[in-house]
């Protein structure tokens, strides 16, 4: 395990020095801080209208609601810019875990040391992992001020939705993983974001003329991880609740089908030639 | 037990159905003795890197097997006796000199309280001790290298894979380094150096191993290889015409030098011998006599050239 843990904190550390994560992590960071001072400003339209004792009733009601339905939707956008460039990230530090080692030239020294693949692989997976948590974790915190800072709560619909997008994280990148070990680790990024059990269940649809074409998109869309369940922003636009079992469930099979995704990108990687 | 033996190792890349096929290593059997300096030479492209990565488990042989101290290659037990150092040694160059071999001796598993000595001792035998604080970007290419060595050392191995140890370093760091495998060999550590200077190989190894298109070409001990065939020398200040024609009886080549002094060329030490007692029996002074021997880079040659349809 500590053979491992080593992995992971040279995966971490391996993160933190490259340029593009870092531009990802401030870029992400400073959009946040700009749709929040929209926020705010919003929110100052919203209290001058509330004075002008020059206004009906109903057109105070009618500013007050879009004013509020626009605090919604920057809630949304902001969620929205997070959930991306949370994903774009994992793709990135997931379907690299080999092909960066690789790249850098460093593999033949790393694995020429007494541990094994699905050691060296595990760490790598940890290391990344984490990287996605500290992601998550800073922008739940900027996502989570900013809300309060706009509504002076927090409601349980967004920390649920912060809840869930480290996970998301994880099953993305577990998927995209798992397809780099198949194919260059740029096709399995765009492989891994847009075939989600969704797309086959659209190709499914478009090729209903055609029965038997029908099964393997069919059976993709079961195999395919949904991704569809971790969007929340409808939710969060619309102010609507979020039940926390469901919120539970989706971690679960989030986590479960990770496993399987490492299992699988364990075995692929273990016989294999890796310089 | 050998240190290292392969049975008929191949490693085959390309398209499956034979076409496009390489063969980069062909039915390569090698053993490599426990104490021994192993120098594993060959061409561009022979296929001495891949041979070595199958050594290490970091490529699946084709077909054949292996074994380091008796255990399969790539494996936990034969990797943990192992120190590597890569052909091109790339660190990662977000760490010091001491934290990437900090993170080298936790991938070994040397227990923490070992970990500091270990590192001060492999960085004292490299003479890395004034940069130790610097991070490895900062490097030479000759720093790197001898980082390279030093994580390789840090397991305390028994066997040392080394890939063209020498490049990037000065003529300083190259004696130190030829210096440092004399030193491994005489305590008893076996050291495989695959290299392209085939002097400094033969001033430090005592085996040697041919190989070309993946095929092994030639093996043995390196005196042997350097000595066979090549005949003796006897050198005398004069030769008079009964000892000339006893001489050339046996077979012995006879030439007059600018100096004056008389060099007879045998075939073989029988024939040396027989020729050191015509010239005693006669009264020629014998100035010196010596085995001809080739250099490395003859036998090299030849070996290639005998290779060539």
């Amino acid at each position: 395990m500590r053979t491992v843990l080593a992995i992971a904190k040279d995966q971490l550390a391996d993160l933190r020095h490259r340029r593009v994560i870092v531009a990802l992590v401030l870029a992400a960071v400073l959009f946040s801080v700009v749709l929040c001072l929209l926020s705010v400003g919003m929110s100052a339209v919203g209290g001058r209208a509330q004075s002008m004792s020059e206004l009906s009733e109903e057109q105070r009601m009618d500013l007050a609601l879009s004013t509020g339905m626009t605090k919604y939707m920057l809630q949304t956008a902001l969620y929205a810019l997070v959930f991306f460039v949370g994903s774009l990230l994992s793709l990135i530090t997931f379907c690299g875990l080999v092909s960066s080692e690789r790249a850098a030239g460093s593999l033949p020294w790393v694995l020429s040391k007494p541990i094994t693949r699905t050691q060296f692989l595990m760490g790598k997976w940890i290391g990344a992992c984490a990287m996605a948590l500290i992601y998550a974790a800073i922008m739940s915190a900027v996502l989570l001020g900013v809300t309060w800072f706009t509504e002076r709560s927090v409601p349980a619909r967004v920390s649920y939705a912060c809840m869930v997008m480290p996970f998301k994280f994880v099953l993305l990148g577990s998927v995209g993983a798992f397809l780099a070990a198949l194919m260059p680790p740029a096709f399995a990024g765009v492989l891994a974001y847009f075939g989600g059990a969704q797309l086959f269940q659209r190709i499914s649809d478009w090729i209903a003329p055609w029965d038997w074409l029908k099964v393997p998109f069919t059976a993709l869309h079961y195999a395919a991880p949904s991704y569809a369940k971790f969007n929340l922003y409808i939710d969060l636009m619309l102010g609507r609740d979020i039940p926390l079992p469901g919120v539970l469930l989706l971690i679960a099979y989030a986590l479960a089908y990770s496993a399987v995704m490492l299992l699988f990108t364990c075995m692929l990687f273990r016989r294999r030639d890796v310089v | 037990m050998a240190a290292i033996r392969t049975e008929q190792l191949t490693k085959i890349f390309g398209g499956r159905r034979g076409r496009g096929q390489v063969r980069a290593v062909d039915q390569l059997s090698l053993e490599v003795a426990q104490g021994r300096a192993f120098a594993f030479l060959g061409p561009n492209g022979a296929g001495k890197t891949t041979t070595i990565y199958m050594l290490l488990g970091l490529r699946q042989p084709s077909s054949g097997r292996g074994e380091v101290f008796g255990q399969p290659l790539g494996s936990i037990g034969a990797n943990r006796r192992i120190g590597f150092l890569p052909e091109d040694m790339r660190p990662k160059r977000y760490y010091t000199v001491e934290g990437m071999l900090g993170h080298c001796a936790r991938l070994y598993g040397i227990p923490e309280e070992a970990r500091a000595e270990r590192i001060d001792r492999a960085v004292s035998v490299v003479q890395l001790q004034e940069v130790r604080t610097r991070r490895t970007s900062q490097l030479s290419k000759g720093m790197v290298q001898r980082l390279g060595l030093a994580q390789a050392l840090l397991n305390d191995p028994d066997l040392l894979i080394l890939d063209e140890p020498t490049s990037n370093l000065d003529p300083v760091g190259r004696r130190d380094v030829m210096n440092l495998v004399k030193q491994l060999k005489s305590q008893g550590r076996t050291v495989f150096i695959s290299s392209h200077v085939l002097s400094e190989v033969e001033s430090v190894c005592d085996d040697v191993a041919i190989i070309n298109k993946g095929r092994l070409v030639r093996q043995g001990v390196l005196s042997e290889l350097m000595g066979k065939d090549s005949g003796w020398e006897i050198t005398t200040q004069t030769l008079g015409a009964a000892a000339a024609e006893e001489i050339a009886r046996l077979g012995g080549r006879i030439e007059t030098r600018a100096d004056g002094t008389t060099l007879v060329q045998v075939a073989d030490e029988e024939a040396q011998r027989r020729v050191v007692a015509i010239l005693v029996k006669s009264g020629h002074p014998i100035v010196a006599t010596n085995q001809c021997r080739s250099t490395l880079e003859q036998v090299f040659l030849e070996a290639l050239t005998e290779e060539q349809p």
